[in-house]
């Protein structure tokens, strides 16, 4: 595995919890939860210790599913912290990262519950999965053993890159004996939607095989944007795991090297009128 | 496995909306962007007692299905909420139990947590119960054969037959099929049924 995965592992963005004021009993505000939270890692793995650091300044009988704000606005615990992070924080203004904790009123219709550590070991299985099917049509993921899976959700939970990547470098092998992915599993996060195709890591162009570039992939999902670079204007941002890489990497390289702990490239995209 | 491509799901969706109306079946279109999805809201009522003649009905359970694309399978996947007569969202556990009995078998040990599932929803990016699109693939081997058969040509429609049966839903297959124009003959399209 490249220097890369493991610089990127490291990648953690320091987070300040606090109860939200108005759910506290005593008039006296608790003092804030600080944690260093790893981007492949997920908000509600952190639940238990907030849990237990906050309950003590809840009324009984009052606390309901844990759930995190920031902002005003609700935070999917199924994306990787890290993505949450570049979806709504700027980093020169908005570290440490301020985090609100309630222990009341779930907005179930806006998030989806999570239950336990299970549901969060299923949802990340199913987005890799997904990326298993789009880079070697499952076929890495269908030969793992079950302790196999396990393993590598473990590596992740326990933050260990030794044990993570052991079983991970298998999902970084070429489709079919080739160098490259079948597909490059990608989404990226633009004005409140989620654009997801198909990306090839190669295309043909002119009768010779070429790398498919970051570039090609913004500019066929959002032509407005991204289709004319000379045109581009400085208001247009790019992030993947909180850098901006240059526009000619090939998808693959990214794929392999800055994909998060699920297999996908999540990337932002911002222009200066997009406030999300 | 059988797959469909985006381009071609839109157009399947297409027509099977326009059967729809025609056929005042509910099915609603739906294109926020370049996407396309399809939705409809069904009312289940589960039956209780008779009393003096009057079947009681014990439960009204709303289903609402949209189904859409999924790129990375390359088939149509089914997501749902449901919510009984008050309002408020059913559990997991409740939706687990609108499965047809037939496929309960799937909902055991370690099926449990990836048949049914909480997802969010590709286009509103809301909370959605989704039926996955690889177990789905499981039992549409029926659907395979049709293709084969070339008794439909609508994918979507296909797809629909097989998977709303799943959740208990009923599909107007046989009427459809006739809007189709689809001549059915003995024998090869019975998987429909």
């Amino acid at each position: 595995m490249s220097s890369f995965a493991r610089k990127l592992w490291n990648g953690r963005i320091p987070a300040c919890f606090e109860l939200a004021m108005y759910e506290v009993k005593a008039n006296s505000k608790p003092a804030p939860y600080y944690v260093m939270l790893p981007r492949s890692s997920y908000l509600t793995l952190f639940t238990d210790q907030i849990r237990d650091f906050f309950e003590i300044h809840m009324e009984t009988g009052t606390i309901d599913e844990v759930w995190f704000e920031f902002r005003g606005k609700t935070l999917k615990w199924h994306y990787p912290c890290g993505l949450l992070f570049d979806m709504c924080c700027d980093p020169s203004t908005d570290l440490p990262w301020h985090i609100t904790v309630h222990f009341q009123s779930f907005p179930e219709k806006d998030i989806m519950r999570c239950p336990g550590v299970d549901a969060i070991e299923s949802h990340y299985i199913s987005v890799l999965k997904e990326a298993d099917q789009l880079k070697h049509r499952m076929q890495v993921y269908s030969s793992l053993n079950q302790s196999q899976h396990k393993q590598l959700w473990h590596g992740l939970k326990t933050d260990n890159f030794e044990e993570f990547w052991d079983i991970n470098k298998k999902f970084m092998e070429g489709h079919e004996g080739t160098m490259t992915f079948k597909n490059i599993p990608v989404r990226i996060y633009f004005e409140k939607r989620i654009i997801q195709k198909l990306f090839p890591s190669v295309r043909v162009e002119n009768d010779s095989e070429r790398d498919v570039t970051l570039h090609n992939a913004l500019s066929n999902c959002i032509p407005e944007l991204f289709e004319d670079l000379d045109r581009k204007t400085e208001t247009t941002a790019v992030l993947i795991q909180g850098t901006t890489p240059p526009f000619n990497t090939p998808l693959q390289w990214l794929s392999k090297n800055m994909a998060y702990a699920d297999n996908f490239l999540h990337i932002c995209v911002y222009t200066n009128n997009t406030n999300s | 496995m059988a797959t469909i491509s985006e381009v071609e799901f839109g157009k399947c969706c297409r027509g099977l909306y326009k059967a729809s109306n025609e056929l005042q079946d509910g099915w609603d279109l739906i294109e926020p962007s370049e996407s396309v999805y399809l939705s409809k809201k069904f009312i289940k009522a589960a039956p209780g007692s008779m009393q003096a003649n009057y079947q009681i009905i014990a439960e009204v359970t709303t289903i609402e299905c949209h189904v859409v694309y999924s790129p990375s399978y390359s088939c149509p996947v089914l997501y749902f909420t449901a919510s009984n007569s008050e309002g408020k969202r059913l559990s997991l556990e409740d939706c687990q139990k609108l499965i047809s009995p037939v496929y309960q078998e799937h909902l055991t040990s370690d099926f449990k947590w990836s048949f049914v599932t909480m997802q969010e929803h590709p286009v509103l990016l809301k909370p959605f119960y989704q039926l996955h699109p690889c177990h789905t693939t499981d039992f549409m081997k029926p659907l395979i054969e049709l293709r084969n058969a070339k008794c439909v040509r609508n994918y979507v429609f296909s797809w629909l037959s097989v998977v709303l049966p799943v959740l208990g839903l009923n599909f107007r297959t046989e009427e459809y099929l006739v809007h189709f124009g689809e001549s059915r003959r003995d024998g090869e399209c019975d998987t429909l049924s």
